[in-house]
C-alpha cells in the first residue's frame, strides 16, 4: 500500500512538468501580455518590466526558471498585483474555497446519496418520481440563476441571511445551499442510477434466494457495489469544489479561487495563472489517489496490492 | 489513474473555459466606473445632534485594490484608498481648483517654469516622523527609476530630467526636484504647465516613506507594514474581501473629519452589490447593472455624478475604407447619440458633442458651438458622401471592433443599425479585452474601435493629447501636424483666454478630419443611502475625498 502511494506521489512531478509545461505555450500562445494597458507605455518602461519579471528571456528560460523555483515551493510573484505573490494569493483563497467545496459537496452528499438510494429501491414509486424530479430540476438550473433567487427569497425577502460575502457563519449558508443543489443532483441521480443497476445482479438474486432479511441485502450487497461508481465521481468532483468555484464565488463575492481563474488569464498574470494549473493538478491527482484508496474499503477484490 | 494521467488535458480544458468564461463575465475594460469624490470645501455644516452615534461608512469598491503603492496603484479603486490615506501637496476641489494639503502654500515663477512649494513642517506620518520635502523627492525618484517600471511615470514628464532618467538617459542628479530644505521643494518644469498645480492631487505625486519601503520591499503596503500620512489610516487588508480605514487621530484634519471607519468590501458583481444595498448591508454601490437601470433610477437613494470621461469610436484612418474624411465624417453624422443614451447606456449619459467633455474647465469658453449633433443626420451624411463623389454602395463593409461586453456589443448593435439607415455596410467583431488592445494597437486590420478616456488632470490637454500623431493612446494612425502644433503651443500659451482659443482651433481640426467619433460623456451613477451626506465624487475618475463624509442619524 505504502509503495503504492509513493509511486503515485512520484508519478505527480511529471505530470506536472507537462501541466506547467502546457499552460506556459498556452498563455504565450494568447495575445496581449501583463502589461498591454489602454494607456499604451513608452517603449522603454515596457522594457523595464518585461525585465523586472524575466519577460524578456527566451521561453524555454522562463519555463526552466518556473520550474526550479516550483520544486522549491517558489511559485513567483503576481505580475498584475504588485507586491504580492503567487503562495499569498493561493494562501489566502483557497481555504475559502475549500471550506465552500467542503460544505456544498457535505451538503451535496447528505442529501444527493441518501435521495438516490430511496428513488433506487423504490423504484417506479411517488418517492422515485420526486426524486428524479428534483435531480432534474436541481440539475438543469445553473448556478447564476438558483443564487439571485435564494438572495432574493431569503435574504432581500425573510431577511434569514446576508446576500452577500464570507464574514461568518451566516453568510456561509447561503452559498453552500447554491453550490450544494447542483451537486446533490447530480449525485442523487448517479446513485439511483447505480443501485438500479445493481439490483438487476445475480449476487442479489441469490442473497434474496438464500433468505437474507431484505435489510441485510440493501446494506450488505446492494449499497457497498453501489456505490463504487458514485466515488469514482464523487473524488475528481470535490477536487472541482474545493478549488474555486467561480459562479457561486463570484455571485455572493466570495473571496476564493475562482476569480482568479478567470481575471489571472484575462490579466495575463502568467505566473498565478500556471500556479493555480499547478495547485488544480496536485489537488485532481491527490483526490484520485483517495478515491483509489477507498475503493479497496468499499470492495476487497480491488484491494491494491 | 485515467483521471489523474490525463490531467493536463484537464487543466487545459479549465484554461479554455475559463478564456470563454472570461468573456462572458469581465466587464468593460477601460471603462472606467469607480467613483471619486468631494472636495473640502462647500459641505454643508451638521449640528452635531444630527449625527449618527456610529460613524461607520460601508463603501462597495467592488474590486482588490491591484496596488496602493502610490508609484504603482493606477486604477479608481486603488486611486480611493490612496487618496485617503496618504495627502499630497494639494487636494482639488469640485471645479478642479486646488486647495492647500500637505503644501501651505505655494509660488509659480514669473516664466511658469519653477514651482516652489512650502511644506508645514508639523505634519506628521503615521509612525511619528515629520513629512518633509525629501519624502516627495524620495516618491518622485522612485516612479522614474526604470527599475520600479511604473506605468504612471510618464506624468512627471513635464518635470525637468524626468524623462531621460526614466528612460535611462539621465541620472537622478539632474532631475529638477530640489529638497535641501526640508520645508521646500522647488520643482523646476520643462514648459509652461498650468495644470501642474492641480496635477499634485493625482496619486502619482503623493509621499512615500522611504525607509518603510525600503524595509519592506513589495510588502510595504501591507496593513501591518504600511506607514501614510493622510487622514485615515489602514488597520486592516483582508485580500479580495475587505480592508478597513480608520480616522487618523493626528492628522491636521483629524478634528474636520467626522468618519471614525471605512469599510470597504469587494463585491464585484453589480446585482449582488445592490441587492447588499437594498438590504442594508453597505451605504454605497458604485456601480449599477444596466439591466435594473430603469428601477433603480426611480430610487430617492439614486444619484448621477458627473464625469469627465468620453466613449468614442475611433476610425483606423490607414486603412482604405476610411482613409476619406468624408466617409468618416458621414459616419459620425449617422450616429444617433441620443438614442444610444436613451435606449442602450441609460445611465443619462450626455451626447457627446466634442472630444473634450462638458464641465472641463473653460469648455463654455472654447466650445462655444457644439460641433457634433446629438441626433443623427441621416440627410446630412448622405450630401457629405454625394458632395465628395462618393457612392456609398462601393464602399466595403465597415467591421466594428469591441472587447466583449455586452454592453459595449448594444451600442456597436445601435450604431451597425444606425449606420445601415445612411446606407453603409457594417459588421460587428468582438473580442477579449488584452486581445483587442493589441489588435486595434498593432493590426492595421483594424477598421472601427471602441475606446474610452477618464481624464487624469483637469485640463482640456489631458484629452487632445490622446490624439497626438503617433501617441501611445492614438489608434487612428492619424495625425496632423496643426493639432501637434496646437499642443506644443498650449503649453506656451500667455493665459488661459489664448490657451482656450488654441483648444477651439484643435477640436475644429478634429471636426473637420474626424479621426474619432465621439459618443457619449460618461456620467458616474450611484447608489447612495440618504443618511451618507458630504459624498460629492469629484468628476475627475481618480479622487475620492472621504474625510467630508458625515452619517447622519436614520
Amino acid at each position: 500500500m505504502l509503495k503504492f502511494i509513493a509511486r503515485r506521489v512520484l508519478w505527480t512531478i511529471p505530470v506536472l512538468l507537462l501541466v506547467v509545461l502546457f499552460t506556459f505555450l498556452l498563455m504565450k500562445a494568447i495575445p496581449g501580455g501583463p502589461f498591454t494597458g489602454e494607456k499604451s507605455i513608452p517603449a522603454e518602461i515596457l522594457a523595464n518590466m518585461n525585465a523586472k519579471y524575466g519577460l524578456d528571456r527566451p521561453w524555454y528560460e522562463q519555463y526552466f526558471r518556473y520550474v526550479v523555483g516550483m520544486f522549491q515551493g517558489d511559485l513567483g510573484v503576481s505580475m498584475t498585483q504588485k507586491g504580492r505573490t503567487v503562495m499569498d494569493i493561493i494562501g489566502n483563497a483557497f481555504p475559502v474555497s475549500m471550506q465552500l467545496g467542503f460544505q456544498a459537496f457535505l451538503l451535496a452528499v447528505v442529501v444527493g446519496v441518501p435521495a438516490g438510494v430511496i428513488a433506487g429501491l423504490k423504484h417506479n414509486t411517488w418517492m422515485d418520481y420526486g426524486a428524479i424530479f428534483y435531480s432534474t430540476v436541481g440539475w438543469a438550473i445553473p448556478v447564476f440563476i438558483t443564487g439571485p433567487i435564494l438572495i432574493y427569497i431569503f435574504a432581500l425577502r425573510l431577511g434569514w441571511f446576508p446576500t452577500s460575502t464570507w464574514k461568518s457563519p451566516e453568510h456561509w449558508v447561503l452559498p453552500s445551499i447554491t453550490l450544494g443543489l447542483s451537486l446533490s443532483a447530480y449525485f442523487a441521480r448517479l446513485t439511483r442510477g447505480s443501485i438500479l443497476e445493481t439490483l438487476q445482479q445475480d449476487f442479489v438474486r441469490t442473497a434474496e434466494a438464500k433468505g437474507l432479511p431484505r435489510r441485510l441485502v440493501i446494506r450488505r450487497h446492494i449499497l457497498r457495489n453501489s456505490l463504487i461508481p458514485v466515488v469514482t465521481q464523487a473524488g475528481p468532483l470535490l477536487g472541482f469544489v474545493i478549488t474555486g468555484s467561480f459562479l457561486t464565488e463570484y455571485i455572493y463575492a466570495i473571496p476564493g479561487l475562482g476569480r482568479h481563474y478567470i481575471y489571472s488569464v484575462s490579466n495575463r498574470d502568467y505566473s498565478v495563472v500556471m500556479g493555480l494549473a499547478v495547485l488544480l493538478s496536485a489537488v485532481i491527482i491527490l483526490a484520485n489517489l483517495v478515491v483509489d484508496i477507498v475503493y479497496g474499503w468499499l470492495d476487497p477484490r480491488i484491494r491494491i496490492e | 489513474m485515467k483521471l489523474s494521467k490525463s490531467s493536463p488535458l484537464w487543466a487545459m480544458l479549465i484554461c479554455i473555459l475559463v478564456v470563454a468564461l472570461a468573456g462572458v463575465v469581465v466587464g468593460c475594460g477601460g471603462e472606467e466606473t469607480t467613483t471619486t469624490a468631494a472636495g473640502g470645501e462647500g459641505t454643508t455644516t451638521t449640528a452635531a445632534g444630527d449625527l449618527a452615534e456610529d460613524q461607520t461608512l460601508r463603501l462597495n469598491v467592488n474590486t482588490e485594490p491591484p496596488s496602493i503603492d502610490p508609484n504603482i496603484g493606477t486604477d479608481t479603486t486603488s486611486a480611493l484608498v490612496m487618496n485617503n490615506i496618504f495627502e499630497g501637496l494639494v487636494h482639488i476641489d469640485y471645479e478642479g481648483n486646488p486647495f492647500p494639503g500637505a503644501a501651505e502654500k505655494w509660488e509659480v515663477s514669473e516664466d511658469g517654469l519653477t514651482v516652489t512649494f512650502t511644506l508645514r513642517g508639523t505634519d506628521k506620518w503615521t509612525n511619528g516622523d515629520t513629512v518633509t520635502s525629501q519624502d516627495f523627492k524620495d516618491s518622485w525618484v522612485r516612479i522614474l527609476e526604470p527599475a520600479t517600471a511604473a506605468d504612471y511615470a510618464y506624468m512627471l514628464y513635464v518635470i525637468e530630467g524626468a524623462e531621460e532618467f526614466n528612460t535611462g538617459d539621465g541620472t537622478v542628479e539632474d532631475l529638477g526636484i530640489d529638497a535641501s530644505d526640508p520645508k521646500v521643494l522647488k520643482v523646476s518644469l520643462v514648459g509652461k504647465t498650468p495644470w501642474f498645480i492641480p496635477m499634485m492631487a493625482h496619486q502619482s505625486f503623493f509621499p512615500i516613506h522611504k525607509k518603510t519601503v525600503d524595509e519592506f520591499g513589495e510588502k510595504w503596503t501591507e496593513a501591518e507594514n504600511i506607514v501614510t500620512n493622510g487622514p485615515f489610516q489602514l488597520v486592516e487588508w483582508n485580500h479580495e474581501s475587505d480592508m478597513k480605514l480608520e480616522k487618523w487621530a493626528d492628522h491636521r484634519l483629524a478634528a474636520e473629519t467626522a468618519l471614525n471607519t471605512v469599510n470597504l468590501v469587494m463585491i464585484n458583481e453589480a446585482t449582488t452589490g445592490v441587492a447588499a444595498f437594498e438590504n442594508g448591508e453597505i451605504d454605497i454601490q458604485e456601480e449599477l447593472p444596466t439591466a435594473d437601470m430603469a428601477r433603480l433610477k426611480a430610487l430617492p437613494e439614486y444619484k448621477n455624478y458627473p464625469l469627465l470621461g468620453i466613449y468614442y469610436y475611433g476610425f483606423n484612418t490607414a486603412n482604405p475604407a476610411l482613409e476619406k474624411a468624408e466617409v468618416r465624417k458621414a459616419l459620425s453624422m449617422a450616429i444617433d447619440r441620443q438614442s444610444i443614451i436613451d435606449n442602450v447606456a441609460q445611465a443619462d449619459q450626455l451626447p457627446a458633442t466634442s472630444f473634450t467633455p462638458k464641465g472641463m474647465p473653460g469648455w463654455d469658453v472654447f466650445m462655444k458651438d457644439a460641433l457634433i449633433k446629438p441626433t443623427a443626420d441621416v440627410e446630412g451624411a448622405k450630401k457629405v458622401l454625394a458632395d465628395a463623389g462618393i457612392d456609398v454602395a462601393t464602399l466595403p463593409e465597415i467591421v466594428i471592433y469591441y472587447n466583449t461586453s455586452e454592453g459595449h456589443q448594444a451600442i456597436a448593435t445601435a450604431v451597425q443599425e444606425q449606420w445601415k439607415q445612411a446606407g453603409f455596410k457594417a459588421s460587428l467583431k468582438n473580442m477579449e479585452w488584452k486581445q483587442y488592445l493589441d489588435f486595434v494597437q498593432n493590426n492595421d486590420e483594424t477598421m472601427v474601435y471602441r475606446m474610452g478616456w477618464v481624464a487624469d488632470f483637469a485640463d482640456a490637454y489631458n484629452f487632445l493629447d490622446v490624439l497626438r500623431g503617433g501617441g501611445g493612446n492614438n489608434y487612428t494612425r492619424w495625425a496632423s501636424a496643426d493639432y501637434d502644433k496646437g499642443l506644443s503651443d498650449a503649453l506656451q500659451a500667455a493665459d488661459d483666454t489664448a490657451r482656450f482659443d488654441i483648444y477651439s482651433k484643435m477640436e475644429q481640426i478634429l471636426e473637420d478630419e474626424m479621426p474619432v467619433a465621439p459618443i457619449y460623456w460618461y456620467t458616474n451613477p450611484e447608489l447612495v443611502k440618504e443618511y451618507v451626506e458630504g459624498y460629492e465624487p469629484n468628476p475627475l475618475g481618480s479622487i475620492t475625498n472621504l474625510w467630508t463624509v458625515k452619517i447622519l442619524k436614520h
